[in-house]
């Protein structure tokens, strides 16, 4: 198979619009899709400047190769995103990585109100801390916080995976179904509705892993692993 | 003495359950998970997001809420619509992910013609691929989070807001990222069981939503006797009209009820109503003598019943010419022939 057409978009949001540009994009993938003869999709790289926390940027992005924004995205930033991988340099709002499906988002400075809000699939990692209702009602998220969170992290959770490399706030794991919090320093409080369980094997190479692909170092020996409480039956 | 206090006590809790028989709008049902946002906001709240763009267009103006309620298998829910294909009726479902192991691009084009409402229920992802070809997006504001209290048929339509707002700027926020998802060509619309119709119409119209969907009764099956009534027909109707002209907005009102004629139809349709509901009407028509519509044969069984579209439903089209004809007569009998294209 040929190798895969490559190309790279850059957009000034002083300019465009979040929505402008989703259309763009959409618009650029299908007719480098038509044009090229293989199955192989097309690699699309975009970069994205003058972001001063405009809502919505990147949301509805699906199937592209690397998105990198420069500087602070504001609330449902990359909402719904899937099959890609992007970095952000500066803050996100609420709401970022709302639904999101699949693919990597990276993010070097802190984050609002629930980031990965529903969450289906993928990988969201902050770099440093996070608001309230951290993984909120997610359902096979990964989600890492290297910094701290606040208060109700994982409220609702369904399934996937929340590690808090820092501490957590208020009420950690309320009405939690399913999944797995993974934490390193203290919590403020801890909801009924989660226990503690042995740190097992599995749990360390799957902290490990999780790590290394948010790019932060760390032997993930030093965590605590909540989970939902059984029901007896 | 002890008849006396026992009938007290029971006065006491009847007192409790009269006190508490009353509606609360969903303002106070923001934050489902949490249930502490219990204080109420004012109405007509100032919220940024965009207004509503009013471009639905149901011609004619009936939808179909059966493929997504009445517990249809997905062989069934095909049957039906090969039925309702000759008259263009919307309908409320998933898109269909194969039929009769073709892939979706090809088996989807005989029901591509429908318009397609796509649910959204209140605890799930926005997943943009599944509004691929959809005439309009419906936001289901019905039921508790996660269907986990649901014990009972009513308390599965209980009126609730999405698990994540927890203010209620963030429902027009919700709105607008539907909007961006889908390029602002597709109707965001919302599903609502009556409680406190009139603020709550109020909050959806200032929240941005360009159609709300009264579910006055839900047919949960094909069968006559199979409607679960959730708010008189009436008193709604009349707060939810009230409600968008307060408004001034364009926001379309579609209504799911017990209509089982043209004639009732056609009333709703006059009072303002976009489009009407046509399954209490089809539930009505099915003669006593077939079977209900419903395979209950489970996943693996129902994978060796033979697809048959158009020959286990044949009531449904001569119903549907019926229904055609008694609201043409009914537009000739008040002269707004034109108003609605019925013919």
């Amino acid at each position: 198979m040929d190798k895969p057409l490559e190309s790279t978009l850059h957009f000034d949001l002083e300019t465009v619009s979040p929505s402008e540009m989703l259309l763009a994009i959409q618009l650029h993938c299908s007719r480098i899709a038509n044009e090229s003869s293989d199955a192989a999709s097309p690699l699309v790289s975009v970069n994205i400047a003058g972001a001063r926390g405009q809502d919505f940027i990147g949301t509805g992005l699906r199937d592209i190769g690397e998105v990198a924004v420069q500087g602070a995205i504001g609330d449902f930033g990359f909402c719904s995103f899937g099959d890609g991988e992007c970095r952000v340099e500066g803050n996100v709002g609420d709401f970022f990585g709302h639904s999101i499906a699949s693919g990597v988002l990276l993010v070097r400075g802190h984050a609002k109100k629930a980031v990965g809000a529903l969450g289906a699939g993928g990988l969201i990692s902050i770099y440093g801390n996070a608001g309230d209702r951290t993984a909120l009602g997610m359902q096979g998220a990964d989600v890492v916080i290297r910094g701290s969170v606040g208060s109700f992290a994982g409220l609702g959770m369904q399934s996937g995976t929340l590690i808090l490399c820092g501490s957590a706030g208020k009420q950690l794991g309320q009405g939690m179904c399913g999944g797995a919090i993974y934490l390193r320093g203290e919590a403020e409080s801890i909801s009924s509705n989660i226990e503690e369980q042995r740190l097992r094997e599995p749990d360390r190479l799957k902290i490990g892993m999780l790590l290394l692909k948010s790019d932060i170092k760390s032997a993930g020996k030093e965590f605590r692993v909540f989970r939902p409480v059984r029901e007896e039956v | 003495m002890s008849m006396k206090s026992n009938s007290d006590s029971d006065h006491d809790k009847w007192t409790d359950l009269r006190s508490t028989m009353r509606c609360e709008p969903l303002l106070t049902r923001i934050d489902p998970l949490l249930q502490v946002s219990r204080n109420s906001c004012s109405l007509a709240c100032t919220l940024n997001a965009a207004g509503p763009s009013g471009n639905l267009t149901l011609d004619p103006p009936f939808f179909t809420r059966l493929t997504a309620n009445a517990g249809l298998s997905q062989n069934a829910q095909r049957r039906l619509l090969t039925e309702l294909r000759s008259f263009g009726i919307a309908w409320l479902g998933d898109a269909f992910e194969s039929i009769d192991g073709k892939p979706l691009e090809t088996s989807q084009d005989q029901f591509v013609e429908l318009p397609r409402f796509s649910p959204l229920q209140m605890d799930q992802p926005i997943d943009v691929v599944s509004f691929h070809q959809a005439a309009a997006i419906e936001m289901q504001l019905v039921g508790p989070p996660f269907q986990t209290l649901a014990n009972s048929r009513r308390a599965k339509w209980t009126p609730g807001l999405p698990i994540d707002i927890a203010d209620f700027e963030q429902l027009g926020k919700r709105v607008e990222v539907l909007r961006v998802v889908t390029g602002g060509k597709c109707p965001i619309g919302a599903a609502l069981c009556p409680g406190a119709v009139y603020e709550d119409l109020r909050f959806l119209i200032d929240s941005g939503f360009d159609f709300v969907t009264l579910l006055v009764d839900i047919q949960y099956e094909m069968s006559p006797t199979s409607s679960l009534q959730l708010a008189p027909l009436e008193p709604t109707l009349e707060q939810a009209m009230k409600a968008v002209q307060d408004s001034g907005a364009k926001t379309k009102i579609l209504l799911s009820a017990n209509l089982g004629d043209g004639l009732s139809m056609f009333r709703c349709l006059q009072i303002g109503v976009s489009a009407v509901s046509i399954d209490a009407f089809l539930a009505q028509s099915k003669p006593k003598e077939v079977a209900p519509v419903k395979e209950s044969f489970g996943s693996v069984l129902s994978a060796y019943v033979p697809a048959t579209p158009g020959a286990v439903l044949p009531w449904v089209k001569p119903a549907m010419t019926q229904l055609i004809e008694e609201l043409r007569d009914c537009a000739i009998y008040s002269g707004s022939v034109a108003r609605h294209s019925v013919t």
